[in-house]
């Protein structure tokens, strides 16, 4: 069976809403739990003070 | 034309239509209706292009009646994920939020390949905004979950869920794929599917979704080591649309490869502990092979640093910098992942300090890389340590990492995905066996630029294995 594009498109998005999911009521907190972790490990990490930043600024 | 050419490589499809067996015209049609009738089984396809596809395939064949050969992709029709844009046509990006965008540029990538001749028929589905800066549910997509055509209870893997799928079903000769932290390696792995991360900046991402400026890159997933060679060649090269291009072209030379015997290859033991118990004799299997193609095999430790808190900073920060505006709009909560919405909104959050020490260590992450490989050629790992996960299951659910109840004491090269991506590295997926019926593979790891000794590597592998070749049961 051979979908047009407004079908296909149709489709995709009556499936994606169905699949929504409800979100468990704590996960903003899980979230910022872990970018907290993630801070913590960074800042426990020592550095050389010489360090510079991985960007690269091309001017 | 038979079925196999749906399974062929490039080289041999591009043989065949120079012996004139089957036009363009017949192969892309071929591939077309192939890709618009099984892809939204897998749910695969974002985007089927059979009318341009098939304007560009006269043309092709116009070329090749004058003689005017463009190389080994000359006529092969690919699919690239929809993340890259294809000027007046939709880019949806996997998000519904995007689902109706029309961008005016066309990516480099798609410009350099039309120049090949090679034949763009389709638009592959992706998780939405390429999962950053992190996301809970297979099902994170704008097409639903991927699904994989090994078992389609199971996850195709992300971001690149589509062009894992479509490669692995024969929709597509080749798929273009993006990688920030594993989303090639991954539903390569998944999938079956050779997959190739280039070196950062190797490839131009103008025109592609920006998630982390400094850790975005496209490259090919493919049938074999050999054809992710002929399509590196035509991708990579400098551009100046993109600030990161490390102005380097590539040139896929296996005539110019080193002796196996010259190359040291460093693994860690412990790796195999790591990995889910039905994938061990696999693994340990493919690591004899890898012994056996005459290669000097060494332990190597990864250095030590906290990947996982790394990666996830930057592209919490950089992925929330760059759908800014869609936070601010509140249509950040149309996407489908409860976790990927609030990662979004938290990363605004991240402290300037967090964010400038995450790139600081980058600069000793990549330091420490450089003096590993002063000692070693390329590192072998499993490319992931658990087979793809039930589209049920959640992803941090701890699955893919043996689920034993004791971890090793070691890491082993368990953080080489976020490590690898972190420092720049270009890395290959090599299917390699199977656990529970679903595929298994390696990973190769090199030194920025190294991509022709990892696919020597992996066409050498590919020579004496044939897990490349097999082809899933649904899709014959």
């Amino acid at each position: 069976m051979k979908l047009t594009r407004r079908e296909l498109a149709l489709a995709a998005i009556t499936a994606s809403a169905a699949q929504t999911q409800t979100p468990p009521p704590d996960l903003a907190k899980v979230v910022r739990d872990g970018q907290k972790r993630n801070s913590d490990t960074l800042t426990k990490f020592e550095i050389p003070i010489a360090i510079e930043p991985a960007f690269q600024f091309k001017a | 034309m038979t079925d196999d050419i749906f399974f062929a490589s490039i080289s041999d499809l591009n043989a065949r239509l120079l012996k004139k067996e089957f036009s363009t015209v017949e192969l892309v049609k071929a591939f077309s209706e192939r890709l618009e009738t099984i892809g939204p089984r897998y749910n695969a396809l974002a985007l089927p292009l059979p009318k341009i596809a098939l304007k560009r395939a006269k043309a092709v064949d116009d070329e090749l009646k004058r003689e005017r050969l463009r190389g080994p992709l000359q006529g092969i029709p690919f699919g690239a994920k929809d993340l890259l844009s294809v000027a007046g046509q939709v880019t949806s990006w996997g998000a519904k939020p995007f689902a109706a965008q029309v961008l005016d540029r066309t990516a480099t990538v798609l410009t350099k390949l039309d120049k090949t001749d090679a034949v763009l028929i389709g638009k592959l589905a992706m998780v939405e905004l390429a999962g950053g800066p992190s996301y809970r549910m297979a099902n994170a997509s704008l097409f639903g979950p991927g699904l994989n055509p090994w078992d389609r209870t199971r996850w195709s893997g992300g971001s690149s869920s589509g062009s894992g799928s479509a490669v692995a079903a024969g929709l597509v000769t080749f798929a273009l794929g993006s990688e920030t932290s594993g989303s090639i390696l991954t539903p390569s792995a998944f999938c079956n599917v050779t997959g190739l991360r280039p070196t950062y900046g190797l490839v131009s991402r103008y025109g592609a979704m920006a998630l982390a400026w400094t850790m975005d890159k496209i490259g090919p997933m493919c049938r074999g080591a050999e054809d992710c060679g002929l399509v590196l060649q035509a991708i990579a090269g400098s551009d100046a649309e993109d600030p990161g291009s490390a102005g380097k072209s590539f040139y896929y030379t296996p005539q110019y490869a080193r002796k196996m015997s010259d190359l040291k290859v460093g693994f860690a033991s412990v790796d195999l502990d790591w990995a889910e118990p039905e994938m061990r004799p696999a693994l340990d299997a493919a690591m004899q092979t890898i012994r056996a193609i005459g290669v000097q095999m060494a332990e190597a430790k990864l250095p030590e640093f906290p990947y996982g808190a790394l990666a996830g900073t930057v592209v919490s920060a950089d992925g929330s910098s760059v759908f800014e505006s869609l936070i601010a709009s509140g249509r950040v909560n149309e996407l489908v992942d409860a976790r990927q919405i609030e990662g979004l909104k938290a990363g605004l959050e991240i402290p300037a300090k967090d964010y400038l020490k995450a790139m600081r260590i980058r600069s000793l992450v990549k330091q420490k890389f450089h003096e590993l490989f002063a000692d070693i050629d390329v590192i072998v790992a499993p490319c992931r340590y658990g087979i793809a996960p039930k589209i049920s299951d959640p992803l941090d659910g701890g699955g893919g990492r043996g689920g034993q109840t004791q971890r090793p004491s070691s890491p082993g090269m368990t953080g080489l995905i976020a490590a690898g991506n972190l420092a720049g590295l270009p890395a290959l997926s090599l299917p390699c066996g199977f656990a529970q019926n679903m595929p298994i593979a390696l990973q190769l790891v090199g030194p920025a630029f190294s991509e022709n000794t990892l696919l020597a590597i992996g066409r050498e592998f590919q020579s004496r294995t044939d897990w490349h070749k097999r082809r899933p049961p649904a899709a014959n």
